[in-house]
């Protein structure tokens, strides 16, 4: 073949691309109603689209924004769980949190309101990685003197972070009451979760456990005042007999007496007159005991109560379980598999909200699908039956460009480039309308909506669209205009380029 | 330049069949070549097959030049797309009513050719030469629906001699222009394909011109009731 027939196919692609564009700008009456069409079928589906992701959305969020909806709760005591079964359970992808948790009954304590009243409260244990934390941006405990509190008990107690509680911790050892005290300090307090809306303190596990030991009878370290007493702020004993209380902390066996006093140095609650009596009554019974320092029996020859085991703060096995799950659609499976596993769990979780939001987005998808394939069929007609009279229109002029020397293929992508063009524009029109509308739904859907939806979402999204849905809608819209060009090519391709020498 | 020896082209089936014959056509650079016939004798198909637009059935057609032999019969058999590259690069079509691309203006319709085949696509001298002996130059940004018959067939025979083609077909290029106007044109269209050694051939009606314009005549002959059209 000469030279002459070869030529570069690059150069006369671009050029080929700049006739399509000005051909369509030449009959932009044409031009206009193929956008017209194309507008009119994406742009109601795209504000479908939109309206559909923003219910489901803003239902999503309702569900998501209280973390509690992905918590998994087990009912009942004894469960009797090893650590291998959490180990099993921290690998499974679809649990995002888990931790050990006592019996019902060992995990509570009692707390000190301003009118030195004792409160039970429920504790809980967390770390890191705890959703209820995470979604409010705070950290976990760092040892077990660290506490987060719930809105709650803050609101009632005046609590506020980097503040102090003052806890009561009480047992019956040989019908023997105990006591133990021991001041946490305070984090922070949680927000106002929709599960956590009683008075709760969130600590660490092994507080939580030193809890349950303490109260089976163990010897435990942690519950003891605080350890530094700034002296010089107590009143003097000498001069103040009558605050003879005895120290916590300091507790030195007198000769004569299992009971001395130094400088107090209790909080003003314990130097309330009926503490104090209590302690004078018990003074061969110590109320409170000092692990801090070994039992000196040999000195202790008037005490009767049995001294307690130092404690070792190990477990075969635990009551309970924390989880959370990953996502919403997590919830449902891992419920089932809890209740139908060996173990048996009473399991209660928010499965029938997520269920119920599983549906509607069930319904609204087939919703939506029926009104794109009404849409596409209709549009595809409309579209297909102008291009095609646009093809007619323009036998002469496809004629002439292959008596040009324009073979079929470049014919085609000629179509093509102005399918491209003619998607292209329509879409940008396409997605500010969709704007405009999702700026209407936004201004006055939120009005209806955020009555009817509970306090807790920080930003209602009535209309959902994202760029990926905008993308997805262009590139399904151009597959579609690009089926319309191909049965328009083929058209164009049975134009006999001899036709315009028959003109008349 | 241009060879046919036993060509036949037969369009439609049945009774409704035409078939074209060229026994035997030698056209040469720089000559200008006339088909005349009575209407429907087949002249418009003749051009079809010289502008490798319709094949020929049978037969042979080859071109010639530049040291160059193409044949197009078997093109047509082996490799037909190649035909359109050779239609853009040799060959010039002035049609009755112009032909112009109507979104495109007068220089720039002009010029295509010499884009489509990557030539210098600037306004030259020889373009604004042709461009004043077709007394086109105001018309230049005009677009063709803007334009009288007369003066589209002028920028139409510009557009067909822009690229310097081997050959030029014309059919019945002045058909739809007033005689005055259509000697005009005819004459200019003669002058310049003289002026730059092109072969052309035309299909018309008007005789007297064919003496006159030093052409050569092919005539269409109706043989077998009309079936056959023979060319010689």
């Amino acid at each position: 073949m000469p030279a002459s027939v070869k030529r570069k196919v690059g150069t006369s692609h671009k050029l080929i691309g700049i006739l399509a564009a000005k051909d369509l700008w030449h009959d932009w009456r044409t031009t206009g109603v193929l956008l017209c069409v194309v507008v009119s079928i994406v742009t109601p589906l795209l504000i479908l689209l939109g309206l559909k992701q923003g219910v489901i959305n803003t239902q999503r969020q309702l569900l998501l924004n209280d973390p509690c909806n992905l918590e998994i709760k087990m009912q009942g005591n004894g469960y009797n769980l090893p650590p291998s079964w959490f180990e099993d359970k921290a690998k499974d992808t679809r649990i995002q949190f888990i931790i050990p948790v006592t019996r019902f009954l060992n995990n509570d304590i009692g707390v000190l309101d301003s009118q030195n009243n004792i409160e039970s409260v429920d504790l809980i244990a967390t770390a890191a990685g705890d959703p209820l934390l995470k979604m409010a941006g705070l950290d976990a405990p760092v040892n077990d003197r660290e506490i987060l509190v719930t809105h709650a008990l803050a609101q009632r107690l005046h609590l506020q972070q980097n503040g102090e509680l003052h806890t009561l911790l009480s047992r019956t050892i040989n019908h023997e009451q105990q006591q133990a005290n021991t001041t946490l300090n305070i984090k922070a307090v949680l927000p106002e979760y929709g599960c956590l809306q009683r008075s709760a303190v969130l600590t660490t596990l092994s507080f939580l456990l030193a809890v349950e030991d303490y109260k089976q009878g163990l010897n435990i370290a942690l519950f003891q005042p605080q350890d530094k007493v700034d002296e010089s702020k107590m009143p003097d004993a000498e001069q103040n007999p009558e605050m003879r209380v005895p120290s916590m902390l300091r507790w030195d066996q007198h000769e004569d007496n299992l009971l001395s006093y130094q400088k107090p140095f209790m909080p003003n609650f314990w130097e309330h007159e009926v503490f104090r009596d209590f302690l004078v009554e018990h003074a061969n019974h110590p109320p409170f005991y000092d692990s801090m320092r070994p039992f000196d029996s040999d000195k202790m020859e008037a005490a009767d109560t049995p001294q307690p085991e130092p404690v070792v703060n190990k477990r075969a096995s635990y009551a309970r379980a924390r989880i959370f799950a990953k996502t919403l659609d997590d919830v449902p499976k891992l419920a089932d598999e809890l209740r139908s596993g060996k173990e048996g769990m009473e399991i209660i979780s928010k499965v029938y909200e997520i269920e119920k939001l599983r549906q509607l987005d069930r319904f609204l998808n087939v919703l939506l699908l029926i009104v794109s394939v009404i849409g596409m069929v209709g549009g595809g007609f409309a579209l297909g039956g102008n291009f095609l009279l646009r093809i007619d229109g323009k036998r002469g002029q496809i004629a002439q460009m292959r008596l040009l020397g324009l073979s079929k293929r470049q014919i085609a992508f000629f179509l093509g480039i102005q399918g491209l063009l003619i998607t292209s524009c329509a879409f940008i029109v396409n997605i500010i309308l969709a704007l405009i509308s999702q700026f209407i739904a936004e201004l006055y859907g939120k009005e209806i909506l955020g009555a009817m939806i509970e306090t807790g979402i920080t930003e209602i999204r009535i209309f959902c669209l994202d760029g990926f849905d905008y993308l997805l809608a262009y590139l399904v819209t151009l597959m579609f205009t690009g089926l319309v060009i191909v049965v328009a090519t083929r058209q164009a391709n049975k134009i006999h380029p001899g036709e315009q020498l028959r003109e008349f | 330049m241009i060879e046919i020896d036993g060509l036949y082209c037969t369009r439609g089936n049945g009774g409704q069949a035409f078939t074209i014959h060229v026994p035997h056509l030698r056209i040469e650079a720089g000559e200008l070549v006339a088909v005349t016939g009575v209407s429907g004798s087949g002249k418009s198909t003749l051009l079809e097959i010289l502008g490798l637009i319709l094949p020929p059935q049978t037969g042979v057609m080859r071109w010639k030049f530049a040291q160059t032999s193409i044949d197009i019969t078997r093109l047509w058999r082996d490799d037909p797309a190649k035909l359109d590259t050779l239609r853009m690069r040799h060959l010039g079509f002035v049609l009755q009513t112009g032909g112009l691309l109507p979104f495109l203006s007068a220089k720039d319709n002009i010029l295509l050719p010499r884009q489509l085949l990557d030539q210098d696509a600037t306004w030259s001298h020889d373009l604004q030469n042709l461009a004043d002996i077709l007394e086109i130059r105001d018309l230049l940004g005009k677009k063709p629906r803007q334009l009288s018959i007369g003066e589209r067939q002028r920028v139409a025979i510009a557009r067909a001699l822009a690229h310097s083609p081997l050959l030029l077909l014309a059919d019945e290029p002045t058909s739809a222009l007033d005689p005055g106007r259509a000697e005009e044109v005819m004459r200019l269209f003669v002058e310049l394909i003289r002026s730059q050694k092109r072969a052309a051939v035309i299909v018309t009606h008007d005789y007297p011109w064919i003496g006159r314009l030093d052409m050569r005549e092919v005539r269409a002959t109706l043989e077998s009731g009309g079936k056959i059209a023979c060319f010689s």
